[in-house]
């Protein structure tokens, strides 16, 4: 490729990312925090990219000989860079239902803060933390495999009927608050349908999200089973209000705890379709 | 023409890519190829009038998540990628060769060393450090120094360090283990280089041009702009197998290792190389994996920013085929080894 089209090229790779950028698309790709830094590289690359293509057309013979022997000018990998371009004109999609079968897995949680002020901070054999077994605070003489149980603290639910809760915060709750604050209350959580998978026999769905930590090469799936027949079909982003069932989510079903539903609706796709 | 050319710049003789002769004589040079940007330009007309059909085509099972998830890694990587150039560019245009070998030391003891703590320096993960590694060696600074700051820049600057000590907040020593394990594979890959090396395996593709012709910042600028256009077109490549590999990998390997630490430390290697995360992301990654001990963990975090699937695309693209498939395997056995020493001192077995 020579050094025109190559200018070109990454004047227009760096339009391609302004545009990704300012109309928000960028955060079906990479996580939303990322914007400043691809609006700077962007407009970086297209100031870089024109003035290239001004020194690239500009007839000037001194320039030609200083940039003699200079192999990048043509380079053939840069034709690979059509690539993304071509791909960029597709749109693809945010993840949806075929990345939470293929990234689904366990969803018990280990590693996380500790509370100073919590009950029980000690970890478990498997250095992680007890499930809510639904019989409310786990006693804190438990010890398994010679280490004490732990289980977690979490802020009191926000005020309100039905407050919003995140997909995953929903999941960490009815796996680990030991005073049930989602099997005792009704909240509201944000997913899309997705079929049960080979984890749960009956006919049930998912209310399913990804996330990620930065971009979509790293999503992972949180998932919430409901028993029925999906009232939409799959890949809808839906709101529903819910209350988990406790002690639902066990090794056996990869800790996807089981929710009742009260009430559910269609809505659209939350601009950040990526939850963390 | 006077060249600078430092100790590995060794492609005298070797034909360049376009056939064109080395060293770079004019009249050679001057010839016009026309349908360069014409058959830019159809491919591209082609891709918007086809994008319907096609798009149609990728709607089946996983056609699309790859298509999103090379999306992803391209764009991710991007800034990173743009920094580096900068700072490739900026070395190329304002940097005497006589400052930097005067800043590194002659002796490779001391040099590689050096050279590995310079990586805390730079925060950016590790497809920008491909370029500067590559301009470094082109100014002169003894390869195996420029590869220890290769290995160190991506896996202990602050942004990283700062995000795994986020990610693993239940147990700290995971950033201090990184920062351990991470120098060591860098400064143990700079010096066995410095030993085993030879420098016709490394073809910097990455050569600065001539200096005082022309201004400095006409200079900084192709410099950028073919930098970036190597680079990221290996980055390409390597977001293509990284994304394959993403779909391709079922994910539950990684729930059914168990707690065996040798099955897990292999396993997580693996991981890291076929996964090819950005260094900045794959703690979080880590800490989500609950059935991994912490030793297997640890060698993803070390492994992943040292070797990846992308970055032996964009290493291969930069500092020649050759050098990545000498360079790729060291850095994996490296890293896979004191990646376990580091995790079984901190954590036992």
């Amino acid at each position: 490729m020579d050094r025109l089209t190559q200018s070109i090229l990454v004047a227009l790779i760096g339009g391609a990312l302004v545009a990704l950028t300012v109309s928000g698309r960028f955060a079906l790709y990479v996580k939303s925090g990322f914007g400043p830094l691809l609006l700077a590289a962007g407009i970086t690359l297209m100031l870089v990219g024109i003035a290239c293509v001004v020194l690239a057309v500009r007839p000037e013979p001194v320039e030609h000989r200083r940039h003699a022997g200079h192999d990048h000018d043509r380079s053939k990998a840069a034709w690979l860079l059509v690539l993304p371009v071509l791909a960029l004109l597709l749109a693809p999609p945010a993840l949806g239902t075929d990345a939470v079968a293929r990234t689904a897995g366990s969803q018990a949680m280990a590693g996380a803060p500790p509370d100073p002020n919590g009950p029980d901070q000690i970890v478990t054999g498997d250095g992680g933390y007890k499930p809510n077994d639904g019989l409310g605070a786990a006693p804190s003489e438990t010890v398994v495999d010679g280490q004490q149980v732990r289980t977690m603290a979490f802020p009191p639910l926000p005020a309100g009927k039905n407050p919003d809760v995140s997909l995953s915060e929903f999941v960490q709750r009815a796996l680990y608050d030991p005073t049930g604050s989602v099997t005792t209350r009704t909240v509201t959580i944000t997913g899309f349908i997705a079929p049960a998978g080979k984890t749960f026999s009956d006919d049930g769905y998912l209310i399913a999200q990804l996330i990620i930590s930065c971009c979509a090469a790293d999503a992972r799936a949180i998932r919430v089973h409901v028993d029925g027949a999906a009232p939409f079909p799959e890949g809808t982003w839906v709101t529903a209000v819910v209350t988990a069932y406790p002690g639902s989510g066990t090794a056996a079903n990869e800790y996807v705890p089981t929710a009742a539903i009260a009430s559910i609706t269609r809505r659209a796709q939350p601009d950040d379709p990526y939850g963390r | 023409m006077r060249w600078h050319h430092g100790p590995v710049t060794v492609d005298a003789g070797v034909p360049t890519p376009t056939g064109a002769p080395p060293g770079g004589r004019a009249p050679a040079r001057r010839r016009y190829r026309p349908g360069s940007t014409e058959i830019f330009g159809l491919i591209l007309l082609a891709g918007v009038a086809l994008r319907g059909p096609i798009s149609d085509l990728l709607k089946p099972g996983g056609a699309e998540t790859w298509l999103t998830i090379f999306v992803a890694v391209n764009v991710q990587a991007l800034p990173f990628l743009v920094f580096g150039v900068i700072v490739s560019g900026a070395i190329a245009a304002y940097v005497p060769p006589s400052f930097l070998s005067r800043m590194v030391p002659d002796r490779p003891l001391v040099a590689v060393p050096l050279a590995g703590v310079c990586g805390v320096a730079l925060p950016g993960c590790e497809c920008g450090s491909v370029p500067i590694a590559g301009r470094l060696m082109d100014r002169g600074v003894r390869p195996s120094a420029a590869l220890a700051f290769l290995l160190s820049a991506p896996a202990i600057n602050p942004v990283v360090l700062v995000a795994t000590a986020v990610a693993f907040q239940a147990d700290l020593r995971m950033a201090w283990a990184r920062l351990v394990a991470g120098l060591a594979t860098a400064v143990l890959v700079g010096l066995i280089w410095e030993r085993l090396g030879r420098p016709e395996w490394l073809r910097p593709r990455v050569r600065s041009a001539p200096e005082q012709e022309g201004p400095r910042w006409q200079t900084f600028l192709s410099a950028m702009r073919g930098d970036f256009a190597q680079a990221a077109g290996f980055l390409v490549i390597g977001a293509g197998s990284a994304a394959t590999l993403n779909v391709v990998v079922p994910h539950s390997w990684m729930q059914h290792v168990g707690s065996s630490i040798l099955l897990s430390v292999l396993l997580m290697a693996l991981l890291a190389f076929v996964m090819a995360l950005c260094s900045e992301a794959d703690a979080f990654v880590a800490a989500s994996l609950s059935t991994i001990p912490m030793v297997g963990k640890l060698v993803f975090l070390t492994v992943g920013p040292a070797v990846d699937v992308k970055l032996v695309a964009m290493q291969a693209g930069i500092l020649g085929r050759r050098f990545a498939a000498r360079f790729a395997p060291l850095t994996f056995v490296v890293a896979l080894v004191v990646g376990t020493g580091v995790g079984l001192a901190f954590w036992g077995w």
